[in-house]
């Protein structure tokens, strides 16, 4: 009788974990919104180090704006990278018009989910943002899912204001 | 030019409306629209339609509405050049709606309209650095559900004055909504019975 009643109750509260579940998503469509900011190119995960190696946020004294670390010459690339691994380098990278950030995210008490970043110039407002979007689903249990990838963005224009928009589900 | 144009003729039609008690004897069965579109953001459009009323007792009519909203800028990236962007946003929208005061020189329409979103940007500059940097070329479509407001002004039995507030529900840009204005033309029921007591 006692076990029945148990497995009545944990299915209940399995049945109520999985109906509170919701899912956010706060992607849009490539090229929104219509207006004066544009969407750029970039590329995400870009091969600086070797696969699975981490550069700490609180090694690179350089920052974009709020928070971002980011490369801007060769020398400085290598030099730091170089401390941490040998085989690391920064070659073929075009300093003179990209450079690399390390974008960063997180989504707390998740389960499960992704996070889409978006790169916005705005010659209006003389401002360049990198945007954190994504989609998750919250349910009872409580992870989280995080991002953190060297990119390869266009160089922001000198004395372009620099911002960080965190979209992030949950958030 | 074009839209401030109209814009007078459309005033001038709706100061005219003084009577606006008038009551017309045939009723119209199908309009044919034609207007500019302002959007509640930025940028200019067209507006056009048409709608078919299949049983002149009954208010309600059913229709097809196109709305074209458009804007090309030009803009400066420091020390990469200048260029010009091109943005389009096209709805097509079959509409369901019902008209009040049919036979007076105002009516207002209300209803819901399908929208078939389509929104488009292209870089029009041909330079290498911007086509690499910038997203040169985008197109996203949606569909969505919304509603508009459409005041209609009869000046002659053909011809009437609209004014149409369009609301928008999109993910895919940032326009809440349209203000259109134009002239549509009427085309009248013959079979209509008079309104004149015998």
């Amino acid at each position: 009788m006692i076990n029945k009643l148990h497995d009545f109750l944990f299915i209940l509260c399995l049945g109520m974990l999985v109906s509170c579940c919701t899912s956010i998503d706060t992607r849009v469509a490539k090229g929104y919104p219509y207006g004066d900011d544009h969407e750029l190119n970039f590329t995400r995960n870009f091969p600086l180090v070797k696969e699975g190696f981490k550069t700490p946020n609180q090694f690179i004294s350089q920052k974009m704006g709020p928070n971002i670390p980011y490369f801007d010459n060769k020398d400085t690339c290598e030099k730091i990278l170089k401390f941490f691994d040998s085989s690391c380098n920064c070659d073929g990278i075009d300093f003179e018009k990209y450079v690399i950030a390390w974008i960063y995210g997180s989504i707390y008490r998740a389960e499960g989910g992704m996070i889409e970043p978006r790169i916005l110039i705005n010659h209006k407002s003389k401002s360049y943002t990198i945007e954190l979007r994504g989609s998750a689903k919250f349910c009872g249990f409580k992870n989280s899912y995080e991002m953190d990838e060297w990119c390869m963005i266009p160089k922001p224009p000198a004395g372009y204001s620099f911002n960080r928009k965190n979209l992030l589900p949950g958030q | 030019m074009f839209g401030k144009f109209l814009l007078v003729i459309l005033l001038i039609g709706f100061v005219s409306l003084s009577d606006a008690q008038k009551v017309f004897r045939q009723p119209i069965i199908v309009q044919g629209y034609l207007g500019m579109a302002v959007p509640l953001g930025q940028g200019q459009g067209i507006e056009s339609g048409l709608t078919y009323n299949p049983y002149w007792r009954l208010p309600l009519f059913i229709g097809l509405d196109y709305t074209k909203i458009y804007s090309t800028k030009k803009y400066t990236w420091p020390e990469v050049g200048d260029y010009k962007y091109r943005t389009r946003v096209e709805f097509i929208s079959p509409v369901l709606g019902g008209t009040f005061f049919r036979r007076k020189r105002v009516s207002i329409s209300l209803g819901l309209k399908l929208d078939f979103v389509t929104s488009k940007g292209k870089l029009l500059t041909d330079n290498p650095d911007l086509t690499t940097y910038l997203l040169n070329r985008y197109e996203e479509k949606e569909e969505n559900l919304s509603g508009f407001l459409h005041i209609h002004g009869r000046l002659i039995d053909q011809v009437s004055a609209f004014c149409r507030l369009s609301l928008i529900r999109s993910q895919i840009t940032n326009i809440q909504g349209t203000l259109g204005f134009g002239l549509t033309y009427n085309f009248l029921s013959k079979k209509a019975p008079s309104t004149k007591k015998p």
